[in-house]
């Protein structure tokens, strides 16, 4: 399972997901996590959509964040794409390890 | 915390209502116009601009002359006409320009340059209320984006202290600018204005945050024109099982005040006691909501 969560500061989950400045991924072997950056982070409109293709061609499979928007959850869903809810705030490894003991 | 006023038809409310929820928990909110088409919670609250920053949108396209070689294929990849050829040369009208850059990827010779097209300006405000006002000013033709929401959120979170309250106000409609709006609020406002479009419209609103999982609660404005708008608006309020926090008769004399400059907290009329209770309503959501979350903080 390859999991991405959008964050600000590159430490902790960040509030937004369409427009949140880089995506953490993360491979699931373990709670290490490599920060890209969102091109989209800055378009006009179809920040949520354009952030779902990007994740969807980086091969992931389960967004965390707080909310996910109504387009982003529709294209999320079309790639095939699940979604788990985290606070908001939280440190991504206690995210990360959070789902893992979940799934 | 986060509370947005979002309404789905404009007119119902919205700014009416920040204001007044603004005056109330003063000094400790901020005011975040996120209604930049008609932003008009500067002359609600009184503003006299502090600072400013411009907005770019997105890269505005020219046509470098010396490289062009005037074959044209810019102006046929143009769907919207924006290309034309004048008395010697190629040249793109920023007022037909969508930006969609069709024909940057046309051109065989590169000659098709971006540049950084000022859209707008961003303000910091001080209001007659003694709290900042975050608004902002498209230039004529320009439209709104969740990409401006966005940045007037950014501006009003960074000045939001611990513990005060973020008040946004929102667009009307459905689509991008009011998601931006409405994304990692912590209480939706959803105004009804109690007419048909206005129930209709709301109705589209609530499916809208129903799928962003947000907490919600109405106020019908405008009741007592048509008991049967109201019953309507009152019904859908219950289908959605969203809690009614009050319902504002409409009063002449709420337009009036506001005229004057003061908001709905300053009302004198008939209309009093039903706005009073609506935002007493609303205070106390917030007051439980942010009591809840300092609990949970403490937790953690």
């Amino acid at each position: 399972m390859k999991y991405a969560l959008p964050t600000d500061d590159g430490t902790t989950v960040g509030k937004v997901f369409g427009r949140a400045k880089s995506f953490a991924i993360c491979d699931g072997s373990d709670l290490s996590f490599s920060l890209v950056d969102n091109g989209g982070a800055d378009s006009e409109h179809g920040a949520g959509t354009g952030a779902a293709a990007f994740l969807a061609d980086k091969g992931v499979d389960c967004v965390l964040a707080p909310e996910v928007g109504p387009k982003a959850a529709g294209a999320l869903a079309s790639a095939g794409i699940s979604i788990e809810s985290v606070a908001a705030g939280m440190a991504l490894e206690v995210a990360l390890a959070g789902i893992r003991t979940r799934s | 915390m986060t509370v947005s006023v979002a309404s789905g038809k404009g007119g119902a409310g919205k700014t009416s209502i920040s204001a007044a929820i603004a005056e109330l928990l003063a000094p400790d909110c901020v005011y975040a116009d996120c209604d930049v088409d008609a932003a008009n919670g500067a002359i609600a609250l009184g503003a006299s601009i502090r600072e400013r920053e411009p907005y770019n949108a997105g890269p505005g396209f020219r046509i470098d002359a010396d490289r062009c070689v005037g074959c044209g294929l810019c102006a046929e990849a143009c769907r919207f006409h924006a290309i034309r050829h004048g008395m010697t040369e190629y040249s793109i009208a920023a007022e037909l320009c969508e930006r969609c850059g069709a024909c940057l990827d046309r051109c065989p010779v590169g000659a098709i340059v971006t540049y950084e097209k000022r859209a707008g300006e961003l303000f910091v405000s001080d209001t007659r209320l003694g709290i900042p006002l975050i608004h902002a000013e498209l230039i004529p033709g320009e439209d709104t984006s969740g990409k401006l929401v966005r940045k007037v959120r950014e501006r009003a979170e960074r000045i939001t202290g611990e513990g005060a309250v973020l008040i946004v106000d929102s667009p009307p409609g459905i689509g991008c600018p009011v998601i931006a709006s409405l994304s990692g609020s912590d209480l939706v406002i959803i105004a009804i204005e109690a007419s048909a479009s206005g129930i209709r419209d709301a109705e589209r609103l609530i499916e809208l945050v129903a799928t962003m999982k947000r907490k919600v609660v109405i106020l019908i404005n405008k009741t007592g024109l048509d008991p049967l708008m109201d019953a309507r608006a009152r019904n859908m309020a219950g289908q959605a099982g969203i809690p009614i926090a009050g319902e504002i008769p409409f009063a002449p004399e709420l337009r009036s005040l506001e005229e004057t400059g003061e908001t709905w907290l300053s009302a004198d009329c008939v209309a009093q006691k039903r706005v009073a209770s609506a935002l007493r309503a609303v205070k106390g959501i917030l007051y439980t909501m942010k009591r809840a979350k300092g609990a949970q903080e403490d937790r953690t």
